[in-house]
């Protein structure tokens, strides 16, 4: 990979190497839209009792046992920071779970991506892509590769760390089970060198030395090694065209805690909770939670803040505002009850310094020099700014992952990272307007195309009934001569 | 910026970079330089500089107040002292007040807020001042005295036209005629068109040789007769141990932007590799260029240049490629105007060409990137 930054945690920063696991809550919030904002549906009734593990709509399960109330608008953890019509759930506090049996061995492929689909696997990367149809894609190949991204190389996120060093032997088993389902040419399990502790968990463990399935693939620990597209294109040599998913040329790429989620949940597990670390924003404390989708946001950190005198005082100091994602990649909202849902992996409270104002670009090519996908930020920011969207795909604005290494060099202090979101957000917009407008047209085309179909059909049964009483006329007209005829010749006769 | 990279950034010294850290840290590697300068060729080098600063700030700021945006940020930047700074560099010592307020005014006005500021201007706007003034006043911008090592400083004549700069009063005085002389890459130049009007009479190059017995830059020539030699400066006169002194102390400060990551490699060293081909290829085809391989990088602004000016981030292309291209076109411009061009030395005109091609460099370049 080129450019990228090697990031590093402050000297003497101190990281809890237990996970807390958050009590159950009063109350729970389920956005009823998808990451893209897509509105899901749902056959469930305000009212309506649910245990854990219910899928109450395309990729929302129900964390704990209890009452759906009536959706109202919620607050969302996204960078938009706008309201989104959200489920309420009522917890009973018996935390019931949908009793879901194991899949036996022998079941389908069909059966198991229902499953998936059923238990709400979905990728922990941010935009919650569903695994099932990943993993469907990526069945459709006959060479397959299956990458386990374990590379997490912005400092602050311990989450994927702290998951293998903890649970090793079920993150092999997991790993193997998936490999056993997919039957992958290779897997490649990429992990940064300075995981050190997580590679000796996972290279120690039994299953994996009596059948080394996995090959290891250290990278050195730059940020953001981990991002999918750069990590596919690194290990694979493989240049995906704008829009083309890895899983579209056969390579499955996925993180190690979805790998623990799909094996969760073909053994009758749904996928109701994640790692998050909570850091403060100076990163000299971590500690690592395990939470419930739909927790509120001001609950999780009020429990962190019960586990660590660091992050407590770091909360008492900033009570207002948390960085939600790592220190490059993440947005900074006001702490309120927003639900955490599956992409958020890191959480950074306490005070922050005051932002520099931006000033003008110098055109040093230091945000290019970084840039891990070989792009000219620069250039796409003049683009952004005048929303030029034939600029911007010519500068490849498609292949920004929104690292924020840019942000992190840029000597003017741009927010650059910022604007790209901005402009992927403006093309999206364009793109799907388009779309519509593609959708009225030919709906309007074929709705005219009916109508002069109509129409033709109409004047041809016309003619032909035209015809039709045209010549029983002439008939008549021929009988009715013919008797004249008979008449004029009976006299004669 | 997102406030937890701020955090960051404080936390990780390495990655804090800033526009005004920038400027200060070039300022900063300009001083060796321009010390050895003043040492040389007297106090007219430091009032020039700080004159120019003087100015180009006031413009600046009067710039900024018509456009209605703030004064103090505008000039936080340091942009402003550092191209008025690489200006008076460019200039022999104390070059009267009016030639000073127009080159601060071109430079300012003209070489960026017509463009709309830090950033937008396309040409680098140091280059921009000094074109203009090479081309409007070429007597006092290319009259450069014998340099002296400490002299001027004790000379009284200096002093006198260091005061006559500052209170504007009337320019050259006959004490000042005796001292000025030809940089050595005026003799260069002399000596080459003679040779060239020699050797091709019915080519277009004699009409230029003509031409520049015409212009302005004839009192030079003139000069460079006085010192009798055609073909050059001695390698041990005082003159040629100045500017050779000189590029070093640029290629010092050069270096340190190097060190600290400030400017890359790419640019310099195309330049300066460029220029040298170029040059081979002039020594065979005209061998009577005399001047030896290394005093033609090192006599004459060419490091100064691949350093201080084609680097300028603004305006040159920003993807390393193109600086690659960008680099070599200044290099062979930049020698082949010192061949065939009436001014003696082709750095700012070679730039401020490039300076033009960089966005269509950038373009073609962007190519290069796997898609
Ligand atoms: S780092 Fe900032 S100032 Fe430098 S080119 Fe990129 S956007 Fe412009
Ligand atoms: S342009 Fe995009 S991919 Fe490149 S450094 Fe900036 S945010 Fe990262």
């Amino acid at each position: 990979m080129k450019g990228g930054l090697a990031l590093s945690r402050p000297a003497n920063s101190t990281i809890d190497d237990q996970i807390h696991t958050l009590p159950l809550q009063a109350t729970y919030y389920l956005p009823a839209v998808s990451y893209s904002r897509a509105v899901l549906h749902s056959q469930y009734e305000p009212g309506q009792s649910v245990l854990r593990g219910e899928s109450i709509a395309q990729g929302v399960i129900a964390p704990t046992s209890g009452t759906l109330r009536a959706q109202v608008n919620h607050a969302w953890p996204h960078p938009s920071h706008l309201e989104v019509p959200t489920w309420e759930l009522e917890a009973d506090g018996l935390d019931t779970a949908l009793p879901l049996a194991p899949l036996a061995q022998n079941v389908t492929t069909q059966d198991k991506l229902s499953r998936l689909t059923m238990a709400g696997v979905q990728g922990l990367g941010g935009a919650g892509f569903s695994t099932a149809k990943k993993i469907e894609r990526v069945l459709q190949h006959t060479e397959r590769t299956l990458i386990i991204n374990a590379v997490e190389c912005e400092p602050g996120v311990e989450c994927d760390r702290m998951l293998m060093q903890s649970h090793a032997s079920s993150v092999i088993e997991a790993c193997h089970a998936l490999v056993e389902w997919i039957q992958p040419t290779q897997t490649l399990f990429a992990i940064e060198d300075d995981k050190q502790s997580a590679i000796d968990a996972l290279t120690s463990d039994k299953t994996h030395q009596q059948n080394p399935v996995l090959t290891w693939v250290t990278l050195p620990a730059v940020y953001p090694s981990g991002a999918e597209s750069l990590l596919v294109q690194r290990l694979t040599g493989l240049h995906l065209a704008p829009n083309q998913r890895a899983a579209d040329a056969g390579v499955l790429c996925v993180n190690v805690g979805t790998v623990m989620a799909i094996y969760n949940a073909l053994n009758g597990n749904a996928a109701i909770d994640r790692l998050i670390s909570v850091s403060t924003q100076d990163l000299m404390h971590t500690t690592t939670l395990s939470v419930r989708f739909g927790t509120p946001l001001n609950a999780v950190l009020k429990f962190a803040a019960s586990q660590h005198t660091g992050l407590a005082e770091a909360l008492r100091l900033n009570p207002t505002a948390v960085q939600v994602g790592g220190p490059l990649s993440g947005f900074s909202r006001p702490i309120d009850n927003a639900p955490i849902l599956a992409g958020c992996n890191a959480l950074l409270i306490g005070p922050s310094h005051q932002s520099q104002p931006p000033s003008a670009c110098i055109r040093c090519a230091e945000c290019a020099t970084v840039c891990p996908a070989n792009l000219l930020p620069q250039e796409l920011y003049t683009a952004a700014r005048s929303d030029d969207h034939d600029v911007l795909k010519h500068y490849r604005l498609d292949a920004c992952v929104l690292c924020g290494c840019c942000d992190v060099v840029c000597p003017a202090h741009i927010p650059l990272t910022q604007w790209f979101r901005f402009a992927k957000g403006s093309v999206a917009e364009q793109a799907q307007n388009e779309a519509d407008a593609a959708l009225a047209r030919t709906r309007s085309e074929q709705h005219a195309a009916r109508v002069e179909q109509r129409a033709l059909e109409k004047a041809v049964a016309d003619e032909q009934r035209r015809s039709a009483a045209a010549a029983a006329k002439h008939a008549k007209a021929d009988i009715q001569a013919a008797l004249a005829r008979v008449k004029r010749k009976k006299p004669s006769a | 910026m997102i406030p937890a990279l701020q955090s960051y950034r404080q936390a990780n010294p390495a990655q804090r970079r800033d526009t005004t850290r920038i400027m200060t840290r070039v300022c900063w590697a300009l001083v060796p330089g321009t010390a050895l300068m003043a040492l040389w060729f007297g106090p007219g080098v430091v009032t020039n500089g700080l004159l120019l600063i003087l100015l180009c700030v006031l413009f600046e700021a009067g710039a900024l107040l018509l456009r209605q945006r703030s004064i103090r940020h505008g000039l936080n930047d340091g942009s402003i002292v550092l191209a008025a700074w690489l200006l008076a560099l460019c200039l022999p010592p104390a070059v009267p007040m009016f030639v000073l307020v127009i080159g601060a005014a071109a430079t300012t006005l003209l070489g960026k807020h017509v463009y709309g500021g830090l950033g937008q201007n396309p040409f680098n706007p140091a280059m921009v001042g000094y074109a203009v003034l090479l081309i409007s006043f070429p007597q006092n911008t290319t009259q450069w005295i014998e340099p002296q090592w400490l002299g001027g400083w004790f000379n009284p004549d200096t002093w006198e036209r260091v005061w006559s700069q500052i209170t504007a009063s009337s320019g050259v005085t006959s004490a000042w005629d005796a001292v000025t002389q030809a940089t050595p890459l005026d003799q260069f130049r002399t000596a080459t068109h003679a040779a060239s009007s020699a050797t091709t009479s019915a080519s277009g190059m004699s009409g230029m040789s003509g031409m520049s017995g015409m212009s302005g830059v004839s009192g030079v020539s003139g000069v460079s007769g006085v010192n009798g030699s055609n073909t050059g400066i001695g390698i041990g006169s005082a003159t040629s141990i100045a500017w050779i002194s000189l590029s070093a102390a640029w290629l010092a400060g050069g270096l340190y932007l190097l060190f600290v990551g400030l400017i890359r490699w790419h640019l310099p060293v195309a330049m300066l590799a460029a220029a040298t081909t170029t040059y081979i290829v002039y020594t065979v085809w005209m061998p009577d260029i005399t001047l030896p391989l290394p005093w033609v990088l090192f006599y004459g602004g060419l490091i100064f240049g691949a350093f201080f000016i084609a680097t300028d981030p603004v305006t040159a292309p920003s993807s390393r490629s193109a600086r690659l291209w960008y680099g070599a076109g200044i290099g062979i411009l930049c020698v082949v105007l010192r061949v065939h061009s009436n001014y003696p030395e082709g750095v700012a005109f070679a730039v401020l060409l490039m300076n033009a091609c960089a966005p269509l460099l950038d373009r073609v370049c962007v190519r290069d990137q796997p898609q």
